[in-house]
């Protein structure tokens, strides 16, 4: 009978590696299925890509804020690896029990090292099995990073690696056993050196009973292995299997390749690999039935590897401010769907008319209107993947296809289309106002082409952005820098009524045409006044001007405001004296001027731009910065990003609500923020709370308030 | 079914106007496809749609600039577009306007319906529907909050809400009937509509195309003249509150108090 252990094994050998070859092709195969990227942008820098991957495998940088996971996924992953030859040790034991793999079976510091990672597996997949039955009990609801997760798929996942790690273990104290009886006896100790004892317990056992014992839980061991090979090959979508493999091209493909997150500038529209003009007449017909991403076909291999790759961790969901306040929004749902959209239309496009929409669709993987349009694009959810999803990305190109291709989408969204179509700026003022902050300045702004000829006569342009020029708020921010600049000395012209939308708001709504003409006429203007370095009090201004104006053949250096003021503190062109004191406390006592900071999305996550804000306010005589929970990287969006700015905020509770509570939370009497719209949404959220006496200012005011020493301003 | 809408290139009234020493409006700077002339041609957007065999002409009475009105009533779904531009129209008054477009009707030929807005952005008078449907000797339903064609084509019935009632009114075709904002949302193009814009045709016609006297239209011919232009004065700044100063709300209630109105 002894006979049938062996050939049961081989069958599973056979059958499961059989299924993994066929589902590794047919992943080739779909993702090559794909639409085609940008040429060379998954591929540029090879070094640096590898390197990033390589930092990634082995440092686990992305799983930092949670560093228990870290370990525990750490030596989990790694004992997969180590323990991979033990399927063979197994599969050599059906037949002998005394097999031992050919030149390292006896080599101390192989057994050493498989004992090692058998016990370290062991404990990290313990560890994260209680992680996740913690993270996920039924109490925490849709407060669980697990909500909506494929559950029971990855339980049977820690499952198998539990079994097999205790099947490593317990295999190798049998083999201690056997290896006591036979001449070797001496080198149990070396060999075995944290399994013996379990051979211990077989020292009763007849020899024969002890190769049954062997065979047995060989078998064992190989059919909880090849079971899984199978489970996972039949189970394309079961990304927490599949990461293991997956995630490494899927980070070396990353869209930055030294591993910064996916966020910043966005890719101009590709159509088919190539970039779209859609102003160019030349441009084909064809092109215009596939703008944006509306159908699985219309996924680019790196977006099919990378929604394959998700393990439903939940670590985006957690982090996603439109979740948290109760939004159809989840960053791992839309993954989930959009891949679970893509493998039912396998292999990708070969549906044709059967392929139903991944928006608004009646499929049940299909994208909801209400969640792809409550996406803010913080980029909580892309800082914070380990395995380099692209989530802003994504909803980015779902948005371009229901704008340009659909044109379908909220309808106060198309308003500021319009506005910015007709004024360019989405408050819809009439552009000659631009000026109007400059009133009550005891100093003539410079206008370029006014009192200022040419930009070769001043230090820098100052973009002064529509909510500067527009916005209560935004006005004093403006007045407040300029008055700074002017104070320190620096030369700077504003380019007045001829500044128009950088049109962030457009493109981050997925209009990318609306975009491309703002940014094109704002490349003319910006060129023509020969505009070298600009200065910003708008952080989504600094990112289009920044990172978005390349393409249109605008190439400027452009600085946060923030970053100037820094620099002019540290340079001693500024000197930041005291704030005046908060009202005294209960027992009489002076109490400082207490500010927390709030890290605007696209200056921080985006930009990676969180020294200069704190260098400021830091500067600042008696100021006490007191930073919020979840401050710099982590930082939380107000709620005014991705165009939500314009949009109705109807479902749930309110984003800005819920960072100003955080905010409170800290006990600071002031926020301070560097860009116009956190200012907006956490001011009218203080507002809205009227007895908090809580004040939101930019960090220009500050600084200029505890210059001027006037009270803040 | 050929339908005809009328749209027209005005000033960014909403941001501010100013006049010229003639007492007409100041046209020079940017303008835009009148916001009211939307709804008819989303009107006429959907009725394409509905119905088979139907052919939506966006007609404009205007200078040069507004061409600019004509490439947006194309981006929204217009398939061909007629644009009477000529120097002697300046300063027309409501007359002769509805004079140039009814010629400019008869040049396009058996045309079915014609879709106007409830009036124009800038001078607002909504005579021009009524006068060119008397002059094509055809009916008018003014103020159309909803719209329907017949199946086969052979009338058109409209709603009209009134303070007190709501009217159905219903008319042969041919008949002109103006649209009021409240008849729909319109869409916004996507890009393949403005793509396709570019490609559709747009003639170019003057007064002498179309066969009209230029000595009837124009600032001379005007029945109507304007005497006097008093632009009012701008609303005086009202009383602002800083939220976040002291006692903000026992300000704002003390005010209105003061006022009477609590």
């Amino acid at each position: 009978m002894w006979y049938a252990l062996p050939v049961i094994g081989l069958l599973a050998t056979v059958v499961g590696w059989s299924l993994l070859a066929w589902r590794v092709t047919s992943y080739v195969r779909g993702f090559r299925a794909g639409a085609a990227e940008l040429p060379g942008s998954r591929t540029a820098r090879p070094g640096a890509r590898t390197a990033t991957m390589l930092r990634e495998f082995l440092a686990h940088t992305r799983l930092r804020r949670k560093p228990l996971v870290a370990v525990a996924h750490w030596l989990t992953m790694l004992s997969f690896l180590v323990l991979v030859l033990t399927l063979a040790q197994a599969t050599g034991q059906l037949f002998s029990p005394s097999f031992e793999l050919p030149v390292i079976g006896h080599f101390a510091p192989y057994a050493w090292l498989t004992e090692f990672f058998a016990w370290a597996g062991l404990l990290g997949i313990l560890v994260l099995i209680a992680v996740r039955l913690v993270a996920s009990r039924a109490s925490l609801g849709r407060g669980s990073r697990f909500f909506g997760s494929h559950q029971w798929r990855a339980r049977y996942v820690e499952a198998t690696i539990l079994l097999v790690c205790v099947a490593v273990l317990w295999l190798r104290g049998l083999e201690a056993a056997l290896s006591e009886r036979g001449a070797e006896s001496a080198s149990a100790e070396l060999l075995f050196p944290s399994t013996a004892w379990i051979g211990s317990l077989y020292g009763g056992v007849t020899d024969a009973a002890l190769d049954g014992w062997i065979g047995c839980l060989a078998l064992f061991k190989i059919l909880v292995s090849y079971a899984w090979m199978v489970v996972v090959s039949l189970t394309p979508t079961m990304g927490v299997a599949w990461h293991r493999f997956l995630a490494f091209p899927n980070l070396w493909f990353a869209k930055r390749p030294d591993g910064a997150p996916a966020l910043g500038g966005l890719e101009p529209l590709v159509v088919g690999g190539q970039a779209v003009d859609l102003n160019d007449p030349a441009t084909p017909d064809d092109v215009y039935e596939h703008l944006g991403v509306g159908y699985a076909a219309e996924l680019t291999w790196r977006d099919l590897l990378s929604l394959t790759t998700c393990t439903e961790c939940g670590r985006c969901q957690e982090v996603c401010p439109a979740w948290a306040t109760g939004k159809a929004l989840s960053p791992k749902l839309l993954v989930g769907a959009l891949r679970d959209h893509a493998w039912a239309e396998w292999p990708v496009g070969s549906m044709g008319d059967a392929a139903t929409p991944l928006v608004g669709g009646d499929a049940p993987w299909a994208v909801s209107p209400e969640a792809l349009w409550a996406c803010t694009t913080c980029g909580a959810c892309t800082a914070i993947c380990p395995v380099g999803v692209e989530h802003v990305d994504h909803v980015i190109d779902l948005r371009r296809r229901q704008v340009l291709g659909e044109a379908e989408f909220p309808a106060e969204l198309g308003g500021a289309f319009r506005n910015l179509e007709r004024r360019q700026n989405p408050w819809g003022l009439p552009g000659k106002k631009r000026l109007d902050w400059t009133a009550g300045l005891d100093f003539d702004v410079p206008v370029l082409g006014e009192t200022v000829a040419s930009l070769a006569e001043v230090d820098y342009l100052y973009w002064v952005g529509c909510a500067g020029a527009f916005d209560d708020r935004g006005q004093a921010t403006a007045r407040a820098f300029a008055e700074l600049l002017h104070r320190a000395g620096v030369s700077f012209a504003v380019l007045g009524t001829a500044e128009c939308c950088t049109g962030d708001p457009a493109r981050r709504a997925g209009n990318e045409s609306l975009f491309g003409d703002l940014a094109a006429g704002n490349v003319e203007v910006l060129n023509q006044a020969g505009a070298t370095k600009i200065v910003v009090t708008c952080a989504h201004c600094f990112n289009s001007l920044a990172g978005e104006y390349g393409p249109f053949g605008g190439h400027y250096e452009v600085v946060h405001h923030t970053e100037l003021l820094a620099d002019l503190v540290e340079a001693g062109r500024l000197t930041p004296g005291d704030l005046p004191d908060e009202p005294l406390d209960a027992h009489g006592r002076s109490v400082k001027p207490s500010v927390t900071y709030q890290d605007p999305c696209y200056l921080g996550r985006h930009n990676g731009k969180y020294a200069a804000p704190r260098r400021v306010l830091g500067a600042i005589g008696n100021l006490e910065l007191t930073e919020m929970a979840s401050a710099g990287p982590n930082s939380v969006c107000c709620g005014a990003g991705g165009g939500r700015m314009w949009l109705e905020e109807t479902e749930g509770t309110r984003l800005n609500q819920r960072r100003a509570d955080q905010a409170a939370a800290t006990g600071a009497g002031t926020i301070a923020t560097a860009c116009p719209f956190c200012a907006v949404m956490l001011g009218d959220a203080v507002a809205a709370d009227s007895g908090s006496g809580t004040q939101v200012k930019d960090v220009a005011q500050l600084l200029l308030a505890s210059i001027a020493g006037e009270g803040t301003p | 079914m050929k339908i005809v809408v009328l749209v027209k290139y005005v000033p960014d009234i909403e941001i501010g106007y100013e006049f010229t020493g003639q007492n007409t409006l100041d046209r020079s700077g940017a303008g835009l496809l009148s916001q009211l002339d939307e709804h008819p041609l989303e009107e006429a957007r959907q009725l394409a749609e509905a119905l088979d065999d139907v052919e939506v002409i966006a007609l404009t009475l205007g200078p040069d600039d507004a061409d600019e009105a004509v490439r947006r009533a194309l981006q929204m779904g217009a398939d061909a577009a007629f644009h009477v531009s000529d120097p002697a129209v300046a300063g027309s008054d409501a007359g002769a306007t509805a004079l140039v477009l009814a010629k400019a009707i008869t040049h396009i030929g058996d045309v079915d319906l014609i879709l106007t807005g409830a009036e124009s952005a800038d001078s607002g008078t909504r005579l021009v529907p009524v006068k060119l449907a008397a002059l094509l000797g055809i009916p008018a339903l003014t103020g159309a909050s909803s719209l329907a064609v017949q199946p086969g084509g052979g009338a058109v019935t409209i709603e009209r809400d009134e303070d007190a009632a709501t009217l159905t009114l219903s008319a042969p075709l041919p008949a002109l009937v103006s649209v009021t904002d409240k008849a729909n949302e319109p869409a916004y193009p996507s890009a393949k509509a403005v793509m396709l814009a570019r490609r559709k045709p747009v003639d170019e016609l003057d007064l002498a195309d179309l066969g009209v006297d230029a000595s009837l239209v124009g600032a001379g011919a005007a029945r109507v003249a304007v005497g006097s232009v008093t632009p009012n004065p701008p609303r005086a700044g009202g009383r602002k509150i800083p939220a976040d100063g002291p006692d903000a709300i026992g300000q704002f209630i003390g005010l209105l108090r003061e006022a009477g109105l609590v």
